[in-house]
């Protein structure tokens, strides 16, 4: 087994709001992400998932934004549509993963060990981001530098 | 000797990071990369880049308190900096748009989110 991998940083988010929304039927782009951008809402983090039921999309938004989207979700008048809203949730984020499927299977099997929830991941052009809990990213942390050395100053929480 | 010019882009998100940095590999030029203000200082004193683009809203040390640093250094004033400015209507509730960008003492200021043909014109300018 080889040392740890050196890696260029880490990123913890601030709290944020993690939405999952459901509508068997109907179009999620036109019903949920346009008005979240009419609404100038950001969105951290967007996963989008086609199954046999339809679409399903879940994003994370700042924690701050969270009831906003709620009204939003809770404002379209189609009972098909459901949404659920888990808080707080938090991101994590090493870089760079450099397409090593090593780094991902070491950070996988790290939040594993350390019995921490995903609810998604993804890769970027630099990094890997796992949606957690947001009160379990300090042992998601602690985790990650089990199997990866981090330059000395770690960064604040970074929006 | 390489005689590829030294660029040190600094930002707080590794996937901008990483874009600039490709953009900028592709023209030739070589690339430190830094994800905070202090270390973008190691950098700097590491390495003597020739050009900085330089993020203003990080954690640690913020963008115009190293550029500030910088230019009052005698030893540094001369690196250019390009700042890269957030658009205050975007970013209105953050403490960084409370600072007047336009007192720092960058040689240029790019709003975000970039044009990144129109920064490597200003990279491309400086760098001759």
């Amino acid at each position: 087994m080889g040392g740890k991998i050196p890696m260029e940083g880490v990123n913890i988010s601030p709290k944020m709001a993690r939405v999952s929304v459901f509508h068997p039927g109907g179009d999620l782009t036109s019903g949920f992400l346009h008005p979240l951008v009419q609404d100038r809402i950001n969105l951290k983090l967007l996963v989008s998932e086609e199954g046999g039921e339809g679409p399903r999309l879940s994003c994370c938004v700042a924690a701050s934004d969270g009831s906003r989207t709620r009204s939003l979700v809770d404002s379209d008048p189609d009972p098909a549509k459901q949404a659920e809203m888990h808080e707080p949730a938090g991101l994590i984020s090493i870089f760079p993963l450099r397409s090593s499927l090593r780094t991902l299977g070491l950070a996988l099997m790290a939040l594993a060990e350390a019995r921490v929830p995903i609810y998604a991941f993804c890769s970027s052009l630099s990094a890997l981001t796992f949606v957690i809990d947001h009160d379990r990213l300090q042992d998601a942390l602690a985790a990650f530098e089990s199997c990866f050395d981090f330059p000395g100053e770690r960064s604040a929480e970074s929006g | 000797m390489d005689d590829k010019k030294l660029i040190l882009v600094v930002d707080d998100d590794p996937d901008l990071v990483e874009a600039i940095s490709m953009k900028l590999e592709s023209e030739n030029y070589r690339v430190s990369k830094a994800y905070d203000g202090i270390q973008a200082w190691d950098r700097i004193k590491q390495e003597r880049p020739h050009l900085i683009i330089l993020d203003v809203m990080m954690p640690n040390k913020n963008g115009y308190q190293v550029c500030d640093e910088l230019k009052k250094d005698p030893q540094y004033s001369n690196i250019t900096v390009v700042l890269l400015t957030a658009v205050g209507d975007a970013v209105t509730s953050t403490k960084y748009t409370h600072m007047d960008g336009k007192t720092a003492l960058a040689d240029e200021f790019i709003p975000k989110p970039i044009d990144l043909d129109n920064l490597m014109e200003i990279v491309k300018d400086y760098t001759r």
